[in-house]
């Protein structure tokens, strides 16, 4: 490598799933505002390693580079975080790049984030409309519920907050697994809305079931990790409260 | 039905995300699709100059009461309230950029000698500013490092929206339907929104109305031209980087195709887009495995990138005027009797063909378009 300041990678590699994994090391010369992303696109244009072999280059998940799209999660020198905002001058070298453990690895660092998208289709997190009529205008909201909405919207199905919750299992059986804290903040931010109330005990039905909200262990880890820094506790328990007040409601309602 | 995006990565670096290729719409121009007025670019004004993307300010920080300036004799020049008092601030996108070209280029202002300028949010109300645009404030502060409520952010124009797209169904930034040579701020939902509510509804009445179906006599063949074509990128061995292409594709177009066009530089530009074309059979891959091998993508799209680049810089090398987004020196004024007209491009072997259709004016009469300060004030009134 040149002289002058440097830029060293340590990247977990992993060729599908199921294959073993093998680590690597890519040095590329310092530029001022790297990320981590900017850095393995630099390394991609010619995907030598540090000790000089010719590499398939890194694979990596990634779209808006600006912590919108929530692909891109990975474990930066062990702490999950997006990766377009890890800042490279703000990070102790070599920077250690490895998939999240949470999920299943397609290729190096591109994880299958399905689980998330599937414990949404778990809490219906959505407003059915069958588009038949107009609806007119929606129900008003108070600024107050306006903006403890939008805290909650702010997710971007990252997958931080279940890769450091104990509850959540890589292996866990599809279907009955924990949801995770980030499904539970979207059935609030449904359950809150005038129009998502209508559905809200079929949201509630499905959190009380096998990998409901009872299965948070209250680590508190998901609102530590979250980089939207969503109200995710507060949203548990008010999932909670929900839950229960439910519960109270169908046992004297039978 | 395409809901592609837009074609942000054809030039390198833009507000675009990564995956906003236009390779597809690049492949449906290629098998036939007309490509509409693919010279109108538009460029963003406040975007955050970075090594991988430009990162977009939203225009409603200026909304909110963000004020553009520049130092300038140790002062803070606020040259769009100068410049354009009626509307300061808030000039449409193509007028700001050009004015913070003009004072960076060829006025030789900046920031530190860079070509940067400030946008300034610092004298506003810093609870007001979390609340209405904390979410735009945060991305500077992530990326940059600087609390925008404390110091003015420095911005630079960046590419942003192509007006064009394919003749065929599509939704969002791929469409071209509505935005002629220049998008106006929020009409991007216009393409989102109203066009998928359109388009799609629409694709099945039409698919309802033809009786047969397409054959396998359709697809098969298909398949396997695709498959050849992959193993084709899978084989190659040559000494260029797919990724060093498109980063000079990206240089050239930034450089020659966006703000200020002139007809040498664009003919130098298509010249360079051939000898690219040329490199582009000689690309080696680093990657032969056959699972989740990016590198093959990229190569794919990168042809299909290089088709449309040709289309952008073509069409704007022979429309001579300016007109909304497509700006040239040479030609300064708009010229609605020979070119008021949308730009079709064909696919040929030999590149891509042009035609022009009428624009329906018919509603509402063409006028002069202007925001300096009387005309601008006599247009509001």
């Amino acid at each position: 490598m040149a002289e002058g300041r440097t830029i060293e990678l340590r990247v977990k590699r992993q060729d599908g799933p199921g294959a073993p994994p093998y680590w690597q090391s890519f040095t590329i010369p310092w530029k001022p505002q790297h990320n981590v992303l900017s850095a393995l696109m630099e390394v991609r244009t010619n995907p030598v390693t540090t000790s000089g072999e010719r590499v398939p280059a890194p694979v990596w998940d990634a779209s808006c580079l600006e912590e919108v799209c929530g692909s891109c999660a990975m474990l930066v020198n062990g702490q999950a975080r997006m990766g377009c905002t890890a800042l490279v001058d703000k990070l102790r070298q070599p920077i250690v790049l490895e998939p999240m453990t949470k999920f299943p690895v397609v290729r190096d660092l591109m994880v299958d984030r399905s689980r998330m998208f599937e414990a949404l289709r778990r809490l219906s997190v959505w407003v059915p409309l069958d588009g038949t009529y107009d609806l007119g205008p929606g129900p008003r909201l108070s600024p107050e519920l306006q903006e403890f909405r939008y805290a909650l919207d702010r997710c971007i199905t990252c997958g931080c907050c279940l890769e450091v919750c104990p509850q959540v299992h890589r292996d866990d059986p599809p279907g009955t697994g924990f949801v995770g804290a980030a499904a539970i903040g979207q059935a609030l931010l449904m359950n809150l809305h005038p129009t998502g109330q209508l559905n809200k005990d079929d949201r509630l039905d499905a959190l009380m079931g096998p990998g409901g909200v009872a299965s948070c262990g209250n680590a508190q880890n998901c609102v530590e990790v979250c980089p939207k820094e969503i109200p995710l506790t507060h949203a548990i328990g008010e999932i909670g409260r929900q839950t229960t007040l439910k519960w109270l409601k169908d046992i004297f309602a039978r | 039905m395409l809901a592609t995006g837009g074609p942000g990565m054809v030039f390198g670096k833009s507000t675009n995300s990564v995956v906003n290729t236009g390779s597809a719409a690049g492949a449906a121009y290629q098998q036939g699709a007309y490509y509409a007025n693919g010279e109108f670019i538009q460029v963003h004004p406040t975007a955050i100059p970075g090594p991988d993307k430009l990162r977009l300010i939203s225009e409603s920080i200026r909304g909110e009461g963000g004020r553009v300036w520049v130092p300038r004799d140790g002062r803070p020049w606020y040259f769009l309230e100068e410049w354009y008092p009626t509307y300061g601030n808030l000039v449409p996108r193509d007028v700001a950029t050009r004015a913070i070209f003009k004072v960076v280029f060829e006025m030789g202002l900046g920031i530190d000698g860079q070509p940067m300028v400030y946008l300034d949010v610092s004298h506003l109300d810093p609870a007001m500013l979390e609340r209405k645009v904390g979410g735009v404030l945060e991305i500077y502060e992530k990326f940059v490092g600087d609390d925008p409520k404390k110091v003015p952010m420095k911005i630079f124009p960046g590419m942003h929206y192509s007006m064009g797209g394919p003749g065929l169904f599509a939704a969002g930034e791929v469409d071209y339907q509505f935005h002629g040579a220049n998008r106006l701020g929020a009409n991007s939902l216009l393409s989102c929104l109203y066009s998928g509510q359109i388009a799609g509804p629409a694709m099945v009445a039409y698919a309802q109305g033809h009786a047969t179906a397409a054959s396998d006599g359709v697809f098969e063949p298909e398949v396997k031209r695709q498959q050849q074509a992959y193993d084709r990128i899978l084989g190659m061995d040559g000494p260029e980087s797919a990724y060093v292409l498109a980063r000079e594709m990206g240089e050239w177009m930034t450089a020659n195709v966006t703000v200020v066009r002139d007809n040498k530089k664009l003919a130098e530009t298509d010249q360079k887009l051939l000898e690219l074309k040329d490199r582009w059979g000689r690309i080696g891959i680093s990657d032969r495995g056959r699972w989740a091998n990016h590198d093959v993508s990229f190569v794919k799209q990168l042809w299909n990138m290089l088709e449309l680049a040709r289309v952008i810089t073509l069409g704007a090398l022979r429309r001579d005027e300016s007109r909304g987004a497509h700006y040239k020196p040479e030609f300064p004024n708009r010229d609605d009797a020979r070119w008021l007209r949308t730009t079709r491009a064909r696919w040929t072997s030999d590149g891509p063909q042009f035609s022009y259709e009428p624009v329906d004016v018919s509603l509402i009469p063409p006028r002069p378009r202007k925001y300096d300060a009387t005309i601008g004030a006599e247009a509001r009134g």
